[in-house]
């Protein structure tokens, strides 16, 4: 529902436990993870992979941040003609138990649709 | 693990919210993108849009597995289907589906030109896990889309001839299932159909043609399956390819001979239904609106009910041919003043004076009835001979001529026109000429004229 980018370069994906105990299993197993961003108004999307990821404490300020940037999505989806009760769940997922998903990007790829999606973008 | 049935979950397959796909190499490195259709197709299959060549093909094709979260806007769940690849189709009813849908959810985000189905990628869903409970009501709907159809049937079922088939339908279809704007029309057996009548418009329409596989009425006659679109793309607009068409073909050097479809400036949502019985494709139902999303998959559920109906009723009631020809009436009595009736061979069109009337097989039959009127002054007819009739090249299927006869009685009737048909019994019917007429065909000899 949120993420944060440190100065160093970790992606920090902010997320419910609920609903995502598969995901949580196969990091904590050593999977790659492979996490896509995209803009809801025009779609242009990237995607971040990694060989692993960890999952950490939330900071104290995750929580006001997560709520942030969920309310700009929400705003976004009402003004593509979503009723604002769809969007604010759509963008939220649920807000009980956040966790922080962390890992350093090792790959990054354009995920716009369109024919070039999945080109490698070089760093 | 619960299970849940691929049909509750329809609501979160109707496109409006945009789903994420998760594919793994064959080394086990995700990759997840979103995507604009999951397309419900059966209660163990559901088919994905495949439109690039991508690292999500790639991935499909080296492990055949695949893992899909979608959302319903109407109850806030969220669900992840567990999928198994089964194969790929380019072509046929449910790609065609799937592409008019396509085609409709690219022009809402001005992706037209970017977004072109390539495939319908079929999967088994082998795990349906719930991520996050439904979180409200289903909208309750203004109508009972059961109740709503069972009065559409008896409707249908107090009907006696074509005529009355077609209206009912209408009115079903507006009274009903609360749709503002409908269009029945039937198919010829070239693949174009026209409109029999309407409801919703500030003029019916009748008579209006759609070419073959021309947006989403020629397309859902041409693969006999409904097909609904939830924003409307330019792909799926009509009138512009008829009017091309027709320069195309160079049909007449006069004004554009055609009725305007009758349909809304900017529909939003559109869906066209078939009407089929005994395996062939009759006509089409067709509503739309200027809501985005309108149709649903249990509005579509009700209006394959009412076609389906529609079909087997048009089968049943199909005229019989009266048994014996009719007794030569005397010629009618026409009223002062004179009106030219101009016919033209190539397409069958027919003008009465200056304005288009009605052309195809309905131009044909309208042209015989009114020379053989001219020579012998007959008024009363038979469908029998006109049956039998090979200048008309008629098709085999009897509802083809009943339908050609009520359109040209309907165009008659709306255009306010000096000749009209009446029915006078089983297979049989009348013209009524209230001018003078004077008959010319447009590329052949002399006018001839009568009273």
């Amino acid at each position: 529902m949120a993420c944060r980018v440190s100065s160093e370069g970790t992606v920090r994906i902010l997320l419910s436990w609920a609903g995502n105990a598969e995901l949580v299993e196969a990091v904590q197993a050593g999977s790659a993870i492979a996490a896509t961003f995209s803009r809801a108004r025009d779609h242009r999307s990237i995607q971040l992979k990694a060989s692993r990821a960890v999952f950490n404490e939330i900071a104290p300020d995750d929580l006001s941040e997560a709520a942030r940037q969920s309310a700009i999505l929400a705003d976004d989806l009402v003004e593509l003609g979503y009723m604002r009760a769809q969007a604010d769940v759509y963008a939220l997922c649920g807000t009980t138990g956040l966790a922080s998903l962390e890992f350093v990007p090792e790959r990054v790829f354009t995920q716009t649709p369109g024919p070039g999606a999945g080109a490698e973008l070089s760093r | 693990m619960t299970r849940f049935g691929l049909r509750e979950l329809r609501g979160a397959m109707e496109g409006i919210a945009a789903s994420t796909l998760c594919t793994c190499d064959v080394e086990g490195m995700p990759n997840a993108s979103m995507i604009s259709q999951v397309h419900w197709v059966d209660e163990d299959h559901v088919a994905l849009s495949y439109q690039f060549f991508n690292k999500t093909r790639a991935n499909l094709l080296a492990t055949r597995q695949a893992s899909v979260q979608i959302f319903d806007p109407r109850t806030l769940a969220l669900y992840r289907l567990d999928l198994d690849y089964v194969e790929t189709r380019t072509s046929g009813p449910l790609f065609e589906t799937m592409k008019a849908k396509l085609a409709g959810i690219a022009s809402h985000h001005g992706l037209e030109k970017v977004f072109r189905l390539l495939g319908a990628d079929i999967f088994r869903v082998v795990h349906v896990e719930q991520v996050l409970p439904p979180r409200a009501q289903a909208d309750g709907r203004s109508v009972s889309f059961l109740s709503a159809v069972r009065c559409c049937v008896e409707d249908l079922s107090r009907c006696r001839d074509l005529d009355d088939l077609a209206d009912a339908a209408l009115d079903g279809m507006v009274r009903h299932l609360g749709i503002s704007n409908a269009i029945l029309l039937m198919s010829e057996c070239d693949g174009r159909l026209f409109a029999l009548g309407s409801r919703g418009y500030a003029v019916s329409g009748i008579g209006a043609e759609i070419l073959p596989g021309e947006g989403v009425i020629g397309v859902a006659a041409r693969e006999a399956v409904p097909i609904r679109i939830g924003h409307v793309s330019a792909d799926y607009r009509y009138g512009a390819a008829l009017g091309a068409a027709a320069q195309r073909a160079g049909l007449l050097a006069e004004d554009p001979a055609g009725v305007p479809f009758p349909g809304l400036g900017t529909p939003h949502s559109q869906i066209a239904v078939p009407i089929v019985a005994e395996g062939r494709v009759l006509g089409v139902l067709f509503a739309e609106s200027d809501e985005v999303m309108r149709f649903d998959h249990e509005c579509e559920d009700a209006l394959v009910l009412v076609a389906n109906q529609l079909g087997a009723m048009m089968a049943l009631l199909r005229e019989e041919d009266a048994d014996e020809s009719p007794q030569l009436a005397p010629p009618g009595v026409a009223s002062e003043g004179g009106v030219t009736v101009r016919h033209y061979p190539r397409d069958n069109s027919v003008f009465i004076g200056h304005d288009y009337l009605i052309k195809g097989v309905a131009g044909a039959i309208l042209w015989r009835l009114l020379r053989e009127h001219a020579t012998t002054g007959r008024t009363e007819f038979t469908t029998r001979e006109l049956r039998l009739d090979r200048s008309l090249r008629l098709p085999d299927h009897a509802e083809n001529l009943d339908a050609r006869l009520v359109l040209l009685r309907r165009r008659l009737e709306d255009r306010g026109a000096c000749l009209r048909i009446e029915k006078t019994g089983r297979g049989r019917f009348r013209l009524i000429c209230q001018s003078r007429l004077v008959l010319e065909d447009a590329e052949q000899g002399e006018p001839t004229e009568f009273a």
